[in-house]
């Protein structure tokens, strides 16, 4: 192909402003490895998630406009009208990337981010799921930022496809989009719903989101995702605690057991894990299985932020005045 | 947020919705975080970026070696 091309511009070179205009063209064309024939061989040559909703933006708004379609697309009730009074900050004529965040976990979903390279947004895409992108489309010394929501790609024409501001299909070329995208520093999220993996999981960052999900007391979509995320790394104990976490903040108390006893299957030195079950076994009476796994969690805890914790449970079981076991049976 | 303009009764649940390490975050930059909210201007950055480009002010499209 590269011949082709370098036999057709020695054609052109009597004509020498078609022939600038040539190699600006083919200026443009570099392309960056990330997006290579080998990089992106598992992907469709060409996606467009053309069912996407538009929602052309008001003044300063695309903020609001870019989380309702990617909410919207996931499948939560809600309007870039609802949102602008959660993430719309009047005084900075604008809405803030911690807040867009914020405000998709509002609406039960969890918002992950993906890894800065052009292959995790095609990968989405490929997977169904537009992708919300920061841009500043302006100069690095004179920023000017824009949410937008990437929802195709063509390989071949080296092109993105945008929902941006008030133009419902745009199309930018793979390096001014990019170009636009490297100067925020590469932002971009997934909208999931509770339960739904994004295309190339890091148990890291996808805990991580589910534990701000837990942490701001959305609950019930906390659960959804720790279980999937328990069913997805089965070698992991992260995930089943945190399932009991959940179920012990709602007072589940069995289904909190049976996590911490799945988390300590998969990891008997994991120091909360222990602790916990420990609490919750000495609320049940069983002081000779809470003995166990407090002094196991003290233990593990050593020289860890979770000494002093540890430590105090295991005081807590040697203080009760009733040093026998009640009823208990293996529940 | 109020003296950005956010109404108080939207506060509070703005609020509730961050994480501490977010809350931290929010404090310290509310001011100077990236906020995107323009209209579309793409189109006339490019050509003001292609224009800079071909008098030579900025280099940003490689050329082919």
């Amino acid at each position: 192909m590269n011949r082709s091309v370098s036999t057709y511009s020695l054609r052109l070179r009597a004509y020498s402003p078609v022939f600038a205009l040539v190699v600006i063209l083919s200026a443009c064309a570099t392309r960056p490895p990330e997006l290579s024939e080998a990089a992106t061989a598992h992907l469709p040559r060409q996606v467009e998630l053309t069912s996407t909703p538009f929602h052309p933006q008001d003044e300063y708004q695309c903020g609001p406009a870019a989380l309702a379609t990617v909410l919207q697309s996931s499948g939560a009730e809600v309007s870039p009208e609802s949102l602008v009074p959660e993430v719309f900050l009047p005084g900075r004529k604008g809405s803030l990337a911690v807040e867009l965040i914020a405000a998709t976990r509002t609406h039960d979903r969890l918002a992950y981010p993906l890894d800065p390279t052009p292959l995790a947004i095609l990968e989405e895409i490929a997977a169904g799921r537009p992708v919300l992108v920061m841009q500043n489309v302006a100069l690095k010394i004179a920023p000017t930022w824009h949410f937008a929501v990437v929802i195709g790609y063509d390989l071949d024409a080296r092109t993105f496809v945008l929902r941006s501001g008030t133009v419902e299909r745009l199309v930018m070329s793979e390096r001014g989009f990019l170009r636009t995208w490297d100067l925020a520093d590469r932002w971009a999220i997934v909208v999931l719903e509770p339960g739904q993996l994004p295309a190339n999981p890091d148990l890291h960052r996808y805990m991580t989101a589910a534990a701000e999900l837990e942490a701001t007391g959305r609950l019930d979509a906390a659960v959804l995702a720790y279980e999937k995320a328990h069913e997805h790394w089965p070698t992991s104990a992260w995930p089943a605690l945190g399932v009991a976490n959940v179920s012990y903040a709602q007072h589940k108390w069995a289904a909190a057991e049976e996590g911490y006893r799945t988390a300590l299957a998969i990891d008997p030195s994991n120091v909360v894990a222990n602790n916990n079950l420990a609490e919750l076994l000495l609320e049940r009476g069983c002081l000779t299985e809470a003995r166990t796994h407090a002094k196991r969690a003290s233990e593990e805890a050593i020289g860890t932020p979770l000494e002093e914790a540890a430590n105090a449970t295991v005081k807590k079981i040697e203080q009760r005045p009733d040093k026998a076991d009640t009823t208990c049976d293996s529940r | 947020m109020h003296a950005l303009g956010v109404e108080s009764a939207q506060i509070d649940a703005r609020l509730a919705a961050l994480t501490d390490s977010e809350l931290n975050q929010l404090a310290q930059d509310i001011e100077s975080a990236p906020a995107g909210g323009i209209l579309e201007v793409i189109g006339v950055v490019f050509i003001v970026l292609l224009i800079l480009e071909a008098v030579g002010v900025i280099d940003i499209f490689k050329k082919f070696p």
